[in-house]
């Protein structure tokens, strides 16, 4: 009896190292700044697919770069996964990221939404743009970002802070059209026009607009979605400036593959799948952001919006400007 | 020392090494100063930084001191109706730190939060906003308020109401004895820091 349950022990044990050594699991392991429910549904899908399963470390951005670099060649991230170009514009400059050799991707990502040497590419886009109240203001008096900061405005205008990344990239896209002194000028214009202290999200900037303690402000366009998405009859609607010109200021949601990743083949088709078709489809649905390719399909409250002439300076561009944003914000008074 | 005594410092010394190394990592990133922003930050931040510091610092410190002190008279001077249930009241802010006390308040002074949707049905367009140096300072002294009512409470206690009861008897107004009696707290000087 002991000899039997002894022998149905090893062979046991053989069946399972045999099993082990037949199916080899992959895994990728991503840091990233996107919300879990934002990202876990694609994952789920991928693994379904191909079988490849995912550990995934939430944080902030600035604190998963900095989490890069002290793990320098022993990270386990083959993925870094983050919202807004100048995130990923820092971390390739930090030597993070892998430069890319890829047709799919090269075919898939716009050249402005992407770094050149495809060590970091947007699997989305997002507008930020004006958003006003439908009781207070009429849209014939909207025009631009830079109007924002004439007299009529005064009192009624409400910001999210300067320490966002969102608004950074914003002022840098200000920088490289206008320069310096004219964008020191708006910035000075939007502080004078504030209603109130600047907001910590974009979320109560657009619950002070129907609240009546502004009457417009810049927000990125996916939370007035999650709002209206709640609330249709929301009394806050989006205007496209800057129509005439250069167009609306966008930017991504997009990732790269860590330079000291063990899993580069796995990593890249991930990255190459999450590019196109169905997963570019929720991708951006998920969130309601805008694929990467103009004409796809897009979710019905985002389709609402309408098409718009969206800005296509270089995220890369943007990036580098970050440091001469964040100078012209302080020197401004927009904290 | 003995071979006992000398491994028992080892050990100690090396567990307090562990503790304070993080810190000490900190100090590496001088290394990694940038000029250049620490010119722009003393030329446009450094003001506003230093001057929000010190209101802070003196509005929350006398902000706390009063509090603090009249709410400890109340319960262990007066005779007030419901002192006892207030005794424990006061000191329900320990249980929430200061951080979550400004969530709190955030929240409730939001634009879209209740106290505001609440003012809002009387005083129409009436926004109260906390969002600046002086909501913080009282943000912050509601938070740490119970620690000087707990100290001068007890200094209260062992005090006694003798000397303030022979400062009235002598004539002096009941305001003027409270307060030159308090000055002769030694605990309230110390919460105050």
């Amino acid at each position: 009896m002991r000899s039997f349950f002894l022998w149905s022990l090893v062979a046991s044990l053989n069946v399972v190292h045999a099993e082990g050594g037949a199916t080899k699991t992959k895994q990728l392991v991503i840091y990233t700044s996107r919300a879990e429910y934002l990202l876990k549904p694609l994952l789920d899908r991928y693994t379904a697919r191909h079988g490849v399963k995912f550990r995934y470390m939430k944080g902030k951005a600035a604190a998963l770069v900095q989490k890069l670099i002290s793990e320098g060649k022993n990270t386990q991230a083959d993925l870094l996964m983050t919202v807004d170009a100048g995130n990923l514009w820092f971390a390739a400059q930090n030597k993070l990221l892998r430069p890319l050799k890829s047709k799919q991707l090269e075919a898939s990502v716009p050249q402005h939404l992407r770094a050149a040497d495809l060590s970091w590419v947007g699997l989305s886009v997002r507008a930020r743009t004006i958003v006003y109240s439908t009781e207070r203001v009429k849209t014939q008096a909207l025009s631009s970002y830079e109007d924002l900061a004439d007299k009529k405005w005064r009192g009624k205008l409400c910001l999210r802070t300067a320490k966002k990344v969102y608004n950074r990239s914003l002022v840098a896209m200000l920088l490289e059209v206008h320069g310096v002194k004219p964008t020191e000028a708006i910035l000075k214009g939007w502080v004078n026009n504030l209603a109130a202290p600047v907001f910590p999200s974009d979320t109560k900037v657009i619950e002070a607009i129907k609240a009546g303690q502004c009457d417009l402000g810049i927000v990125n366009t996916y939370y007035l979605g999650r709002l209206l998405k709640k609330d249709p009859a929301y009394p806050v609607r989006i205007f496209w400036p800057n129509q005439s010109s250069y167009g609306v200021h966008v930017n991504i949601s997009g990732a790269g593959i860590v330079r000291h990743s063990k899993n580069y083949q796995a990593a890249l088709a991930f990255l190459e799948w999450l590019s196109q078709g169905e997963a570019q489809r929720m991708f951006a649905d998920l969130n309601l952001e805008y694929p990467l390719a103009s004409k796809a399909a897009r979710n019905a409250i985002v389709q609402g919006w309408g098409d718009f002439k969206a800005s296509n300076l270089s995220l890369s561009r943007i990036g580098a400007l970050q440091k001469d944003a964040i100078k012209v914000m302080d020197r401004a008074g927009y904290r | 020392m003995t071979r006992h005594s000398i491994f028992y410092h080892f050990i100690f010394h090396t567990l307090c090494l562990s503790l304070v190394a993080p810190v000490l990592l900190l100090f590496t990133a001088w290394y990694a100063v940038d000029a250049e922003l620490w010119q722009h930050v003393v030329q446009h931040l450094l003001s506003d930084i230093v001057l929000n510091s010190v209101l802070l610092l003196l509005g929350t410190n006398i902000c706390t001191a009063v509090l603090g002190v009249v709410a400890a008279a109340l319960v262990t001077l007066t005779a007030l109706p419901g002192r006892r249930i207030f005794q424990s009241l006061f000191i329900f802010p320990f249980v929430v730190p200061p951080y979550v006390f400004g969530f709190i308040y955030i929240s409730m002074f939001d634009s879209a939060g209740f106290l505001q949707n609440f003012l809002r049905l009387f005083l129409g367009d009436f926004f109260i906003n906390i969002r600046n140096i002086g909501g913080l300072i009282v943000v912050l002294s509601l938070a740490l308020f119970p620690y000087v009512f707990l100290f001068c409470q007890q200094a209260f206690i062992s005090q006694g109401r003798r000397l303030l009861e022979v400062a009235q008897t002598l004539g002096h107004k009941p305001l003027a004895c409270f307060f030159l009696w308090c000055c002769l707290l030694p605990g309230l000087g110390s919460t105050g820091r």
